[in-house]
């Protein structure tokens, strides 16, 4: 007997429930709930996957992540051996020649090489006449055909009879390794100077390096050249700094990594290394470069020294088509060292390397130079991936460091030699940076233009004597004693050694 | 083979190579030897510090929604190859969150914790014992002795101020230790150009982390330039200044690569993410109002660690006479000046870059004292102002150290003993035991990653922040809250709400169906009813009317047995619908008993879903489960089981309306 007190019951069978109710949701019709278009994380989806890209486009972006990695390499490389003097305080002091230089203990023979440089070879002979150094001889070599200068020579060992000594050189065609080699044959100093025709020397500067062989048992000192016309014009201007950083900083670096390119002048290399080397290539149009890379790859020890007040001064070439010919000449001359193959013989893998990397600079700065622009125009005009396309902007940031150092290098020149840095010359700096870029790509090209035409000769390189401005700074407030005072400001012939083909 | 080969020299000037030397320990011994006094006093330190921010460290302090952010962030980088789990939109510059990425990319961390904020506390212990390490070196930098520079790293690692905030997932950890790198750098005496561009570099490094770290750069740059050699000063400072523009100018091509500097319409740009956080942070009110957000914030500093607050503030006052700690006595009264500035806005992490700085300062304003009073006692002649100077100080610290033991000790066993992360979690598997996986949840962003991680489709699982600030999530939501079915609230939320009507609407518009924990760490699950408040109301009237209806016809059921307390809960309409359904069905089979109803936890207040109950009209046991499974899916109970009291039957949490008539 039982009985229902339950409703509900009657209502619902159990295993088979009917609703109560039919649940209804309130249809206002302001909304319609929205569920579409939910992607769950797939678990496919899940880590790092390779982008989906056609083969081209992994070609030519692994093309654009891997050039631009490189020029990044070349870009910091460079930039850091341009800053290498001023790492640290040690290092930069350690650049300079001593202050308190030891007593003289070597004697000097100073060649000076001219060709159709009459209006300053003579001056240029009286002031080294004037080295406050007590053993050291003087011998200017001129051409059989050059009659102006020999005769300005010849005046010049008349007033130092003692220190000077002319040497004619009747060889054809000539060039600057040739009439140094004729001159080092009588050559009497423990240690052989080279110098040009134009340049300004400091009175004080044999001393010095004569100081420097005793300190470190050199084999080779390598004084500071430095051109100072930077306000002539925007390229002149980057010259300028071109050899403010190789001189003041970079070729320390060199020096310290063991091998390194020697400058065409203010080098001083013991006789007994010159006799070994046989003198200079005279077949090489990097002549001075060459000789470095064989004293380097022979084992000898080579030092750098930097002081502002005893750089050589020297001016830039005095028209474009000038400085063109003689970078071009210069790469050549790299290209024949490298060539000639005799930095092989470079004990270590690290210093090889290194020769291998400078001797190809002014190629891959060419490279540089012209992929740079080309990067750009890339960006600005294809669309690529985000992450691509920040790494193609990474050159950009060592190059951007690589103008601020420039800035201040700009400053810190004009504040050391008392030249007062108008806004003019920063401006010029700025934009001359990329077209100063394709001048040295031009500068490349032409070279290996040249060089695959077999045309090995001497360019003629002109000189204005713009560094002996009347602008030089005074007793008061500048840091450098002037040198150059009172010398003609008009343009001038300079040394020149000049091949048949580019007469 | 030990011999080396003389190359032949064409020289005989040069000197002679010294003779060989006993050959030299290993590179590795010799450092541990040179080493061994610094190592003793710091890995102890580190050792104790790691400890303290490790143990527990899932415990306390509560996650918050900024730590879910990074962390989601992180988890995005390396799970969904995207920068953020939402819309970039430059609130921060993405480098933070970068490293965190990498961390627990390298670690595999997120595999390791339930909690994905927990990976990311994880790499802030790496962090913090990373700035812990530059912490001490700094100190030796700066000349402080061994024991000085313990004290530093000390404070850093174990104030109970420091342990919160470092134990919290925020970019300033993450950019601490590449600010303490770039100070470190910039005091370097040898190879001062590498130095300076690598510290220029690394401070890059902390403004892209954290923007706020800007406020430093003037007192790095007087560091950089006051210990710059002057030889080299041109040189260094313009390269390490070009270097940090374009740490700077990345970030900016960042934004302009992906088309994203200038604002326009359909996407974010960095120039409207910077003029959000400079020009539309409200301001955080003032100390003086009690009930200002800067108030808040201060206070929670305060009572986290008086003694360090005090100390630290008096230390930069009297470093600012000290010229090794100048710069850095000076960057902390500045820090907390713009902090004090009219219309602030202090963001709360803030006191995180003061840190460091202040335990520096303790550290070295002690050791100069110390150093005075030898100086003193050793006979060396001082002047009468050190002299008080140091014996005042000395007696301060001893003071601080006598307040600051007690006060420790309190706040460190709660960071090492107290749970308050429990409600989270216990939310979080709630939601994923409860909550169908097809709705779409409104929640706190600290739960992002393990909701998706339990099954929610990742565009289901809404940071509430971005309902109402990100087109893409608007666009997938055109009616606003009403499209999505759940809002998990926490503190953050509820503070949050003010800013967001659509979040707002939704609190207004929901009901608690479990809750967890209470005070600020509540933690609760709504569901949101999308036609509304009132129209919720009425339904939710009616059903507890069928309820009680249906209750008091079950308890006067004579086949019913059960406690006056249990009649009294059915007469109450306290049982769940479906519960009311089955049991009324059991009773037509024959008697039934049921316990005293317990609400499961979080559901306190809320109907009763579970249910242990007895029936012999069903048969054994097991038949009366067999009986259970099967009464259809709209009634099925989720679990049936078997216990010495009877069965438990527990019905699925969110209950269908309109059951009963």
């Amino acid at each position: 007997m039982s009985f229902d007190p339950t409703r509900l019951t009657t209502l619902a069978a159990a295993g088979d429930p009917a609703p109560l109710l039919t649940p209804q949701a309130p249809q206002d019709g302001s909304f319609v709930p929205n569920r579409g278009a939910s992607t769950g994380v797939d678990p496919s989806a899940v880590g790092f996957h390779l982008p989906a890209w056609t083969p081209l486009e992994w070609v030519g972006y692994s093309a654009m992540v891997i050039v631009a990695l490189l020029l990044t390499a070349v870009a910091v490389s460079t930039l850091w051996w341009m800053l290498h003097a001023w790492r640290s305080k040690d290092n930069l002091s350690g650049t300079a020649f001593s202050e308190n230089p030891l007593k003289a203990e070597h004697t000097f023979t100073l060649l000076v090489p001219g060709r159709h440089e009459e209006e300053v070879m003579g001056q240029t002979l009286d002031r080294l006449a004037q080295q406050d150094h007590q053993g050291f001889e003087i011998i200017a070599i001129v051409g059989h055909d050059d009659p102006g200068t020999e005769r300005v020579a010849r005046e010049a060992a008349a007033r130092h009879p003692e220190l000077i000594r002319v040497i004619v050189d009747d060889s054809v065609p000539k060039n600057k390794p040739k009439a140094l080699n004729l001159a080092l044959q009588t050559a009497k100093g423990e240690i052989v100077g080279v110098f040009d025709a134009e340049d300004e020397v400091h009175p004080r500067l044999l001393s010095l390096v004569d100081s420097k062989f005793t300190e470190t048992g050199a084999d080779v000192v390598q004084g500071g050249v430095q051109l100072m016309n930077f306000q002539s014009s925007w390229w002149s201007l980057r010259n300028v700094l071109e050899y403010y950083f190789w001189f003041r900083s970079r070729l320390h670096f060199h020096a310290k990594s063991k091998f390194i390119p020697l400058g065409g002048n203010t080098v001083f290399v013991t006789k007994k290394w010159l006799d070994w080397s046989e003198g200079w290539d005279a077949g090489c149009l990097a002549e001075d470069c060459e000789l470095g890379v064989r004293l380097s790859s022979a084992g000898a020890n080579v030092v750098v020294a930097y002081t502002p007040e005893v750089v050589t001064r020297e001016e830039t070439p005095g028209s474009f088509t000038s400085l063109l010919k003689q970078r071009t000449r210069w790469n050549q001359g790299f290209m024949q060292v490298l060539g000639k193959g005799e930095w092989k013989k470079l004990p270590t893998f690290r210093q090889r390397f290194y020769a291998r990397y400078l001797l190809t600079m002014p190629f891959i700065q060419a490279v540089t130079g012209l992929l740079i622009p080309v990067s750009i125009i890339l960006m600005l005009t294809v669309k690529v991936p985000t992450g691509v396309a920040l790494i193609s902007f990474i050159p950009l940031a060592p190059t951007l460091v690589l103008l601020a150092v420039e800035i201040t290098g700009l400053a810190e020149f004009g504040r050391t030699y008392g030249i007062k840095v108008r806004a003019l010359d920063y401006f010029r700096l700025i934009w001359g940076l990329i077209p100063y870029q394709v001048f040295l790509a031009l500068g490349a090209v032409r070279a290996v233009y040249r060089q695959l035409r077999g045309q090995n000769g001497w360019e003629k390189t002109e000189h204005t004597g713009a560094h002996r401005d009347a602008d030089v700074p005074t007793e008061t407030g500048a840091t450098v004693t002037p040198i150059g005072a009172g010398r003609t400001a008009e343009p001038q012939p300079a040394y020149a050694m000049v091949s048949g083909d580019e007469r | 083979m030990t011999t080396t080969q003389e190359r032949p020299s064409v020289r005989t000037l040069r000197p002679e190579t010294p003779p060989v030397e006993v050959r030299p320990p290993s590179r590795a011994g010799g450092w541990l030897r040179r080493h061994a006094a610094s190592l003793l006093v710091l890995l102890p330190i580190l050792a104790i510090g790691g400890v303290v921010q490790r143990l527990n460290m899932a415990g306390s302090p509560q996650r918050i929604d900024d730590e879910g952010t990074y962390t989601a962030q992180a988890w995005a980088i390396g799970h969904l190859g995207e920068l953020t789990h939402y819309t970039y939109w430059y609130d921060h510059p993405p480098l933070g969150w970068i490293q965190i990425a990498g961390y627990t990319g390298l670690t595999n961390a997120f595999a390791r914790y339930d909690q994905a904020v927990m990976a990311g506390r994880e790499a802030m212990l790496f962090f913090t014992l990373v700035s812990a390490i530059l912490i001490w070196l700094l100190s030796r930098r700066l000349k402080l002795s061994r024991a000085a520079a313990g004290v530093a790293t000390a404070v850093f690692a174990l104030s109970p101020l420091a342990v919160q905030f470092h134990r919290t997932v925020y970019l300033d950890n993450v950019a601490v230790p590449w600010l303490l790198l770039a100070f470190l750098l910039a005091l370097s005496r040898k190879n001062q150009l590498a130095g300076f561009i690598g510290s220029a570099f690394a401070f890059g490094v902390a403004v892209l982390t954290k923007e706020t770290f800007l406020l430093a750069l003037p007192f790095l740059a007087w560091v950089m330039i006051r210990n710059s050699d002057r030889s080299t000063r041109r040189y260094t400072l313009a390269t390490s200044g070009a270097v940090l523009a374009l740490v700077g100018l990345a970030y900016v091509v960042f934004a302009a690569v992906r088309g994203e500097l200038i604002p326009g319409p359909g996407h974010t740009s960095l120039i409207s993410g910077l003029s959000f956080q400079l020009g539309t942070r409200d301001s955080s009110g003032s100390i003086l109002d009690t009930g200002s957000l800067f108030f808040k914030v201060v206070n929670q500093w305060w009572i986290l660690d008086q003694v360090f607050i005090v100390m630290g503030l008096l230390s930069a006052i009297v470093g600012l006479f000290l010229r090794r700690t100048r710069p850095f006595a000076v960057l902390v009264l500045f820090a907390v000046a713009v902090m004090f500035r009219p219309n602030s806005y202090v963001p709360v992490p803030y006191v995180i870059m003061l840190l460091p700085f202040g335990a520096l300062l303790v550290a070295a304003v002690g050791d100069t004292a110390v150093k005075a009073y030898r100086a003193r006692r050793a006979g060396t002649v001082t002047t009468s102002l050190t002299r008080i100077g140091a014996t005042a100080w000395l007696v301060a610290s001893a003071v601080a150290i006598a307040a600051l033991v007690p006060l420790w000790t309190v706040q460190l066993r709660g960071f090492l003993l107290s749970d308050l992360d429990q409600p989270m979690v216990s939310a979080e598997q709630w939601v994923d035991d409860n909550v169908p996986h097809d709705s779409r949840l409104l929640v706190d962003d600290s739960m992002w990653v393990d909701l998706v991680k339990d099954g929610f489709a990742q565009d289901n699982v809404i940071w509430f922040y971005k309902i109402d600030t990100d087109g893409a999530v608007e666009a997938q939501s055109p009616n606003g809250w009403r499209d999505s079915d759940y809002l998990v609230t926490t503190n953050s939320v509820r503070t949050s709400a003010a800013n967001s009507p659509d979040v707002q609407d939704a609190l207004k518009n929901s009901t608690v169906v479990a809750s967890f924990g209470e005070g600020t760490e509540q933690v609760d699950v709504r569901q949101i009813h999308p036609q509304g408040e009132a129209a919720a109301k009425q339904t939710a009237e009616t059903e507890n009317a069928a309820q009680i209806a249906a209750g008091t016809e079950i308890a006067a059921n004579p086949n019913f047995t059960g406690s006056d307390a249990v009649k009294k809960q059915l007469e109450a309409g306290q049982l769940d619908s479906r519960a009311l359904v089955v049991l009324s069905e059991l009773l037509a089979t024959g008697p039934v008993d049921m316990k005293t109803l317990v609400p499961l936890p979080g559901e306190e207040g809320l109907d009763f879903r579970s249910l242990v109950i007895t029936s012999s009209g069903a048969g054994t046991p097991a038949e009366l489960k067999t009986w259970l499974t099967s009464v259809g899916s709209k009634y099925a109970p989720s679990t049936v089981t078997q216990t010495s009291g009877g069965t438990t039957v527990v019905f699925p949490a969110i209950e269908p309306s309109g059951l009963l008539g």
